[in-house]
């Protein structure tokens, strides 16, 4: 008897160590960089600004949705580069910024040219993928991270985010046009815009996700 | 005398009413929020890290400070009671959210449990949400002179961690910054000190701002836990870290980088090194994850 329990608690072990509940692409690859810049720009459990999985969920989503519309939903009176901050490429290119600029903290082009990522973004990737696979059973952890793993490969797949943009109608905001769409997000915490013609998108429509405060854009640009 | 203090804060808080316009139903916010000396550290924390001249001049144009307080039901995880309680500055136009954290963590056996109400979001009003009469909000002022004095006499206030929490940070400033980095500016270093300053810590926020003065690097560390709530707090996973290297990211203007996220405007910079070095603590490291001599 105590042999079989010894060989099903040696199962579970085995289970658990050869078929992880989470395995991410490389940072290296397109996907992975992708995916690398949602997970960090998203709380999970114990970390502040989480609400819930749903939100930190919600927020990746509304993030992507922010690189793709720099992409292609500058609205007209903007262009490309007053939008994204450079003037062509992908998503990748979005994320890391161009000519010394960069769009999103953590993420840069190295001394290379190449898409690169501070150390610490994936010290917390991999220490979150520890967490989530340390379970007997998928929980929060794995959720969020399989969420952006799959938000990330699809938007490879079929060119779009794989979701609803909450943002796309916006019309007005506090008595100002706007553009719809978001085109930025801030950490919650900054009591001031992010600069140009953004506007902050208020509670009542939700601009408030995963800590971050999302922004759309002036109809009328200043 | 402490509880003779306490009265005369009741007597100054000013119960101005409830606004609800008889349309929504109003939550009464927790007696911990409606406290005056809680209200008062808000202001402290609001103070130090947001207020600016502007506002004190708008402040003390005025004989009460008035606060909008609203209980947020939010859409959370099964079995989260955590609450949330938005609390407005009508006159500053700006909002602060206070979570209490009350959660479970399965994945890591712990429970994540305030002691109190934490800030956990700052954001600007537009003019046309601060209405005259605000629905489904609780509306207090306090005297305006008492919370000016109080501003001014806890200026210079600081209150630090402990030494073992002062440890931990050490130990994920190594690691946030990352080994490599931190070795190539630490033989820049003269002896390879590196000097490092905390900025005080707020009783009504979970967060500690870093100035790692060799390394030129600002580092602010924040948790959903309690910073001084016990050793789980301290889980390499709890710190969550946000760096920002001073020689590459700090712009006069966020209207050089319209859009991006990862600059800081020279103003908050400013006021950052402030806090650390002239209200913070400065601390000698030869090894990243020790404390070798403290000021």
């Amino acid at each position: 008897m105590w042999s079989a329990i010894a060989i099903f608690l040696i199962s579970i072990r085995v289970a658990t160590a050869t078929e992880p509940f989470v395995v991410l692409d490389t940072p290296s690859s397109r996907s992975g960089y992708l995916a690398s810049l949602l997970i960090n720009e998203i709380p999970f459990p114990g970390e502040r600004g989480y609400k819930s999985v749903a939100d930190s969920q919600a927020a990746a989503l509304a993030i992507l949705w922010v690189l793709e519309s720099r992409i292609s939903k500058v609205p007209p009176g903007y262009t490309r580069k007053a939008v994204s901050g450079v003037s062509e490429g992908d998503i990748i290119t979005v994320i890391t910024g161009g000519s010394g600029k960069r769009q999103c903290d953590g993420f840069f082009l190295d001394s290379q040219g190449a898409p690169a990522m501070d150390s610490r973004v994936g010290e917390r990737i991999e220490y979150l993928t520890k967490i989530a696979n340390g379970g007997r059973a998928p929980g929060n952890f794995a959720a969020l991270l399989i969420f952006c793993h799959n938000l990330a490969r699809g938007y490879f797949r079929s060119g779009k985010p794989g979701g609803v943009d909450r943002f796309e109608y916006l019309q007005w905001i506090l008595g100002v046009a706007v553009t719809g769409h978001a085109y930025s997000w801030m950490t919650d915490f900054e009591r001031y815009h992010p600069g140009g013609n953004f506007m902050t998108i208020p509670n009542e429509h939700d601009g408030s996700l995963g800590g971050n405060r999302f922004f759309t854009l002036r109809k009328e640009p200043k | 005398m402490k509880g003779i203090r306490a009265i005369e804060l009741v007597l100054m808080l000013l119960f101005v009413g409830l606004s609800g316009g008889g349309q929504s139903p109003i939550v009464t916010p927790p007696a911990e929020v409606r406290d005056p000396d809680y209200l008062h550290e808000i202001c402290h924390f609001l103070y130090l890290w947001y207020w600016e001249e502007n506002d004190i001049a708008i402040l003390k144009g005025n004989d009460r400070l008035e606060i909008w307080l609203e209980v947020r039901e939010m859409d959370l995880d099964p079995g989260d009671k955590s609450r949330f309680v938005a609390i407005t500055f009508p006159q500053l136009k700006l909002e602060v959210m206070v979570k209490k954290s009350d959660y479970a963590i399965p994945e890591l056996g712990v429970e994540v449990k305030s002691r109190g109400f934490k800030v956990c979001a700052v954001r600007a009003l537009g003019a046309a949400e601060v209405v005259a009469q605000p629905a489904g909000k609780v509306v207090l002022a306090m005297a305006m002179t008492e919370v000016m004095d109080r501003l001014f006499a806890a200026r210079n206030q600081r209150d630090f961690p402990t030494d073992s929490l002062q440890r931990k940070i050490a130990a994920r400033l190594h690691k946030s910054v990352g080994a490599e980095e931190w070795l190539r500016r630490r033989e820049q270093a003269e002896g390879g000190r590196q000097m490092v300053y905390l900025a005080p810590l707020s009783a009504v926020a979970n967060e500690a701002w870093i100035f790692w003065e060799t390394g030129q690097v600002i580092l602010q560390v924040s948790s959903d836990y309690d910073l001084d709530g016990g050793d789980v707090a301290w889980m390499e996973h709890h710190l969550r870290v946000h760096a920002f290297d001073l020689r590459e990211q700090v712009v006069l203007s966020r209207e050089e980088t319209p859009g991006s996220n990862a600059y800081l405007s020279r103003n908050r910079a400013g006021r950052i090194l402030y806090n650390c070095v002239i209200l913070g603590r400065r601390e000698y490291h030869d090894r990243p994850a020790e404390v070798r001599n403290t000021d």
